[in-house]
């Protein structure tokens, strides 16, 4: 495995392992389009991602992430270039 | 232990508290929980009247946790709210401030409680005796002992009128705004000229209650002389409470008829209190049946600590109640004086680092409380009355300006170093427009938009004041499994079980 570069701190893969992480679950078990409020995510658990997000370096806040919490809208938010 | 007729005068610990309220009860048990010998000295008896009954999530979900005393408080039934109802500013219905961000997103830890506060008080204090603290009540302080170099200890009189001598590595004051001992911290106190303001309150029976989900929700309404609380404290039980000018005192400070009568006719100008009174009683007796008058004086002590002391709760600072400060700012400060005592007493981190760690994040949540509490009084400042011009953004007094900025600096934003009372007022304008902005685009209560607190979370000045309550609760929540980033410039970071301070990871 390729180191991975730090741009790709925000790909699919790994929002999703970071979304898995923090609602505890495998990640293949997500929808990448279904609200994730539906797939057990609060605003605690939310809360958590946005902190690990901006330590490694995005603006990103809590109500931005919360307006329509998809995984796919994360990555597009996210702004993986 | 002592069974002889002769006093013990002299005894040790590792940590004196002095007062049994939140604040130290807090700090005493989250000391306890590492293991070290903590005396707590209260004057009173418990349960006792305390006023401050609203509380934030912060508390209940974050601190109650650390304290694992969430079981006795669902126990004690109390009144459940879901945030905050609000007649104040430009819209004349009521607008809500809920602790949910979307209806979908309310969650386990989306709502606090109403509390009887000898109720609240009682459950925390035998919960520090049930870990381990030693509680001594009716057991008033009368002096600190202390050299040049450190506060040492302090002199108490027991229930039987007997002298102790106690002498500890720390003393915390927590005794409350009537301390007799923080000046020993090295301070002094320094008041707001901006929130000088007077509550006259009072209990009533069979007061009305907001509609539907919002039934346990503190409603603040603003009259032209001030605005009144109505806190829902059981189904019937409703506490109601005028803030006003100081210079209203000659009318609120008279006998009982006199009192009563200032307090109704302030509701009788107040719409949506004098209509949810319409057919409730006064409670005349018991500990509910008196009329009280408090000073809601904000302010803050210059220093709030020194080698071998540090002041939690109000008797380091105060701030304006109309967003249900007081018991967090106590609580917060009783957890963040345990992390820098165990800190020290572990022998990791030098006393000078955990309670520079201490002030510096307390100041820091006073003064965000300060900026967020300006701009929703400025919000308001429509009204021609004099307690509400006083509280428009740019009529702040300079020389009170400046000792905002001594007294929080630096500390209140991490962007700006706010050097001038110009800067602040215009940046204190600026927070008040995005708030009011904020308020506007959300709405009514329960409609559509009411119930999204989107636009008011995106508003900086509401964020920097959930920073410090998200992280507690999320502590409280998630346990030893989360990570934070240091809050202050080479600051420290929570160590793992969130009770001591750590250097942060790869610093």
């Amino acid at each position: 495995m390729p180191e991975i570069p730090p741009t790709d701190a925000f790909s699919l893969e790994r929002i999703r392992q970071d979304v898995a992480d923090v609602l505890q679950i495998d990640p293949q078990e997500l929808d990448d389009d279904e609200l994730l409020v539906y797939q057990g995510m609060d605003s605690i658990r939310l809360m958590t991602l946005v902190q690990r997000w901006r330590d490694k370096g995005t603006e990103v806040t809590f109500v931005d992430l919360a307006g329509e919490a998809t995984i796919k809208r994360w990555r597009d938010q996210l702004g993986t270039p | 232990m002592n069974t002889s007729e002769q006093p013990t005068l002299h005894e040790e610990f590792d940590v004196i508290v002095v007062g049994g309220g939140p604040g130290g009860s807090t700090a005493a048990t989250l000391v306890a929980k590492h293991g070290h010998r903590v005396l707590l000295l209260e004057k009173e008896t418990f349960p006792r009247y305390q006023i401050g009954e609203s509380l934030l999530p912060a508390t209940v979900h974050g601190i109650c946790r650390l304290l694992d005393v969430q079981e006795d408080m669902e126990k004690a039934g109390f009144m459940v709210k879901r945030g905050g109802s609000f007649r104040w500013g430009t819209n004349p219905v009521p607008w809500n401030f809920l602790f949910a961000l979307a209806p979908e997103l309310s969650g386990p830890t989306s709502y606090a409680y109403q509390v009887e506060r000898m109720k609240f008080d009682d459950i925390l204090l035998r919960n520090a005796a049930k870990h381990g603290v030693d509680v001594r009540e009716n057991s008033p302080v009368s002096e600190v002992l202390e050299d040049d170099e450190r506060v040492r200890g302090v002199r108490y009189t027991d229930p039987q009128g007997r002298v102790h001598e106690v002498a500890a590595r720390f003393v915390i004051d927590a005794s409350g705004n009537k301390t007799r001992i923080s000046r020993h911290a090295g301070g002094e106190r320094v008041y707001s000229e901006f929130f000088k303001n007077l509550a006259l309150f009072g209990y009533f029976e069979g007061g009305k209650r907001l509609p539907g989900a919002d039934r346990g929700n503190i409603l603040c309404a603003a009259f032209d002389e001030g605005w009144i609380w109505y806190i829902p404290l059981s189904e019937t039980l409703t506490s109601v409470g005028a803030v006003i000018s100081r210079t209203r005192a000659a009318d609120i400070q008279g006998t009982d008829e006199e009192q009563e009568k200032a307090l109704l006719g302030f509701i009788d100008r107040c719409d949506i209190v004098r209509d949810y009174l319409s057919e409730a009683t006064r409670v005349t007796e018991g500990t509910y049946g008196e009329l009280r008058v408090r000073k809601d004086y904000s302010y803050a002590n210059t220093r709030f600590w020194r080698p071998g002391m540090a002041l939690v709760g109000d008797a380091a600072c105060f701030i304006d109640p109309v967003f249900s400060t007081g018991v967090h700012l106590a609580t917060y400060a009783g957890l963040l004086s345990a992390r820098s005592i165990n800190s020290v007493l572990a022998g990791g981190v030098s006393e000078e680092r955990a309670f520079g760690e201490f002030e510096g994040r307390y100041r820091r949540e006073y003064g965000v409380f300060y900026e967020f509490l300006s701009a929703f009084y400025d919000m308001q400042g429509s009204e021609e009355n004099y307690f509400w011009k006083a509280k428009k953004v740019t009529a702040f007094d300079s020389s009170d300006l400046e000792a905002f900025v001594t007294l929080v600096g630096g500390v209140a934003s991490r962007e700006r170093a706010l050097t001038d009372s110009a800067a602040l007022t215009e940046r204190f304008a600026s927070s008040s427009k995005a708030l009011s902005d904020a308020v506007a685009a959300t709405g009514s209560m329960q409609t559509e938009s009411g119930e999204r607190m989107n636009h008011l979370f995106g508003a900086k000045v509401v964020g920097d004041v959930m920073h410090e309550m998200n992280e507690i609760q999320r502590r409280g929540v998630l346990g030893a499994d989360i990570k934070e980033s240091p809050l202050l410039p080479d600051g420290l970071v929570p160590g793992a079980d969130g009770l001591s301070w750590a250097e942060p990871a790869g610093g």
